[in-house]
């Protein structure tokens, strides 16, 4: 089933709207080789202030080069992704401050430890696709943070992972591991093991720092995500449209530095695109708006045939709670309807703020049983069932036929988490809501899931980029 | 309706246009400068009021401010300069958003409720080096310093001004006042600061508390 918001009419109208921001009012790009790049491919530049006007022929050729599969790998080959037309995979939150604690429950600063568990957790559920950090290794010297959270990552999950670098130095650092891991760059590259996220800053920014991360993977030929964080009515307009056509301008800024860096660069255009709300000046993760931004942005980058990274499974309460749940399930199952190739930041509460492996737990039964609704119905002449129906006729029942049995698995979905016993066997086996039942899950995973373990050899040499001086 | 109540309309309708307009007329009726002042700063009380109550929004709030600060800078500050005059302020802040981070629409945010609350502000912009916080607390000697950050990666620069400002024995001479999404108040007094909040409008309440303004 796939869920299309937006006409033909209205794709091209965001088009043409993206077209003329990037040549009227253009972004301002401050990294000097991304700046120059743009300029010697003929953008209209102001050396002064670095404003950038980028003609349509640019953009569009841009969108053309870039390829339109991005296939991400785990650690061996057969553990593979494929982000392409309407596949959709989640991806772990990432890079929160705040996590709850999975043994204490109170909300607690980030540390290493909980990268690690969060990886682990990541490893052990089949609906988390993509791993991430989930948190910040708080206990890590600044300096090196980003290099110690994916270090604990990749060395905690055989899946691929999205990278968030802090600087270029960092960046180079994690593309080290990654070689490490895949045994040397060209397979690196013909398998990539993450992606690496840059960010815009809206509106209409380029910051040096996101454009030299870019820059720096994208010369590799490593799949490269761009998207900005906009909030509606604060750092883009208030209409949901205009915040899209935005945050695409920002988006393909990036997608277009990469391209011209290295034409045929995998790249990934996205966003976390939601409203500020006006009451409490809080960026909303759980809001309504969020899901159909990004419904529409998903098919926008559909019909330029780019992979798309968008958002679900977040929400703004401040503990894994009903509210917590029925957002994450309102923007997962948008997000899966509309192809979302990468839905990222699973686990996130409290605006992006507070991790909480609980809801991880829940969103992998969320994951599982939103599935169900969008593999929709099939009807063939064997599910349509005439002759069944004719055969047991009225008055029978359907529970021992062949029919039955042979699709039952096919056509029904089956809860893990969710409940749907009885009263009484429900109150003997201990009277436990979902949460109790997701903590337990969790406590099981951390207590029994090891993952396969890197070769001493490679760990001794991912240690090494840990322990390298900050000027390598 | 008289000039001065048109300036007021204007306000609580925020629109600048009209608020600009409105200011104009009542010059030219030989109104004087801060009897305009007192009827916009009532006026932004009574809308930060409004918005404390949630009968309005933020957006409200900002662009009644900007109206506001325009009306002020174009119209009234260059005629009570020239009388000799200085603009009544409940107090002057500085605020910026620390080296290495560039979130400033949270520190936008609290910069223009200061404002409207009838505090001068000195913007500094974001990715602020500690250099540059020590000298606009040289240059223009604020009651309080703001600053804000969305990193944890960035919270050590806040220390280093509160250490820099003791070195420089300028600590003394005004408050410091934190936030930001990884600031608690334990970090807050940690390193020395006078206050924390966790949001704007908490920002500007402590701002008045330490200034004893309540
Ligand atoms: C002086 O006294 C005071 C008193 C009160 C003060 C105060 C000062 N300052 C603020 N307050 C308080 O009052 C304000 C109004 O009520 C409030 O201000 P806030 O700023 O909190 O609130 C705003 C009005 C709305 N909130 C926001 O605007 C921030 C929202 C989140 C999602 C966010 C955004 C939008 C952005 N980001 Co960034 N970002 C996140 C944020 C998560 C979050 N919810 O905080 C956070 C802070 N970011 C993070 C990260 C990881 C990053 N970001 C980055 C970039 C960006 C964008 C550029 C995309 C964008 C900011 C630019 C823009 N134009 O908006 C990168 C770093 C860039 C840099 N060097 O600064 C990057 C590293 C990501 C990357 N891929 O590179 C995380 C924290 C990392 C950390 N180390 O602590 C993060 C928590 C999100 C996450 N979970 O990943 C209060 O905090």
């Amino acid at each position: 089933m796939r869920l299309n918001i937006l006409s033909r009419d209205e794709l091209e109208s965001l088009h043409l709207t993206i077209l003329e921001v990037f040549e009227k009012t253009g972004v301002k790009v401050h990294s000097e080789r991304a700046f120059k790049t743009l300029k010697e491919n003929g953008a209209d530049v102001d050396e002064k202030t670095h404003l950038t006007k980028i003609p349509s022929h640019l953009v569009e050729e841009a969108i053309r080069n870039a390829p339109s599969f991005v296939h991400l790998y785990g650690r061996n080959s057969k553990y593979r992704l494929k982000l392409e037309r309407d596949s959709f995979y989640t991806v772990l939150g990432s890079t929160v401050t705040h996590v709850i604690d999975p043994e204490t429950f109170e909300r607690v600063t980030a540390k290493k430890t909980y990268v690690e568990q969060a990886a682990r957790v990541a490893d052990a559920l089949p609906n988390i696709h993509v791993a991430a950090q989930f948190c910040l290794a708080m206990d890590c010297p600044p300096e090196n943070q980003d290099v110690h959270e994916m270090e604990a990552v990749f060395t905690n999950t055989i899946k691929p992972a999205m990278v968030i670098a802090y600087s270029l130095q960092g960046v180079k650092k994690i593309i080290e591991i990654g070689k490490i891991i895949k045994g040397g760059i060209e397979r690196l590259k013909r398998e990539p093991l993450f992606f690496v996220y840059s960010e815009p800053t809206s509106p209409l920014e380029y910051s040096e720092k996101a454009a030299e991360i870019l820059i720096e993977t994208a010369k590799l030929g490593l799949p490269i995500l761009s998207a900005p964080c906009v909030q509606a009515g604060a750092t883009g307009p208030v209409t949901l449209a205009g915040t899209l056509v935005q945050s695409f301008v920002e988006s393909l800024t990036g997608l277009i530095i990469a391209q011209l860096t290295r034409k045929g660069t995998p790249c990934i255009i996205g966003e976390v695109a939601t409203v500020m709300d006006m009451k409490t000046a809080v960026m909303g993760y759980g809001a309504p708006e969020f899901s159909v931004i990004n419904a529409a942005s998903s098919q926008l980058a559909h019909y330029y045939k780019i992979p798309f990274f968008g958002t679900g499974g977040c929400s703004d309460s401040k503990l894994p709670d009903a509210q917590a749940v029925a957002e994450a399930t309102m923007s997962l199952l948008m997000a899966m309807l509309t192809g979302t190739n990468l839905i990222h930041d699973i686990g996130y509460l409290e605006s992006a703020t507070t991790g909480s492996l609980e809801m991880v737990i829940i969103e992998d039964e969320l994951y599982s049983m939103l599935n169900r609704v969008v593999k929709g119905m099939k009807v063939s002449e064997e599910t349509l069932a005439l002759d069944v129906i004719n055969d047991v006729g009225p008055g029978g029942h359907y529970l021992s036929h062949q029919h039955t049995l042979k699709l039952i698995t096919e056509e029904h979905w089956f809860p893990n988490l969710i409940d749907r016993s009885r009263y009484g066997a429900w109150k003997a086996k201990g009277k436990k809501d979902l949460l109790t039942k997701a903590r337990e899950k969790l406590h099981n995973i951390l207590r029994e899931h090891e993952p396969e373990p890197l070769s001493n050899d490679v760990l001794k040499q991912v240690e090494g980029i840990l322990e390298s001086p900050k000027s390598n | 309706m008289s000039e001065l109540e048109a300036v007021k309309d204007a306000l609580l309708g925020f629109d600048a246009e009209k608020l600009a307009k409105a200011t104009e007329a009542s010059l030219k009726k030989n109104i004087s400068p801060q009897e305009i002042m007192n009827v916009i700063t009532a006026s932004l009380k009574l809308i930060g009021e409004k918005f404390e109550k949630g009968e309005l929004l933020l957006v409200h709030l900002v662009a009644s401010g900007e109206a506001a600060k325009r009306a002020i800078s174009e119209y009234l500050e260059p005629l009570l300069s020239k009388e000799g005059t200085v603009v009544a302020k409940i107090g002057t802040v500085a605020i910026g958003t620390v080296a290495g981070d560039i979130h400033d629409i949270g520190k936008n945010i609290v910069a223009s409720m200061f404002f409207s609350a009838g505090f001068k502000v000195i913007d500094l912009g974001k990715d602020v080096s500690v250099e540059s916080f020590i000298k606009a607390v040289e240059q223009h000697e604020p009651d309080i310093l703001g600053m804000s950050t969305l990193l944890s990666t960035s919270l050590p620069i806040q220390r280093e001004v509160v250490e820099a400002l003791n070195n420089k024995k300028l600590r003394e001479t005004v408050k410091i006042i934190v936030g930001g999404a990884p600031v608690t108040p334990e970090w807050a007094e940690e390193i020395g600061t006078d206050g924390y909040a966790e949001d704007a409008l908490e920002a500007v309440n402590v701002g008045l508390r330490l200034l004893g303004k309540e």
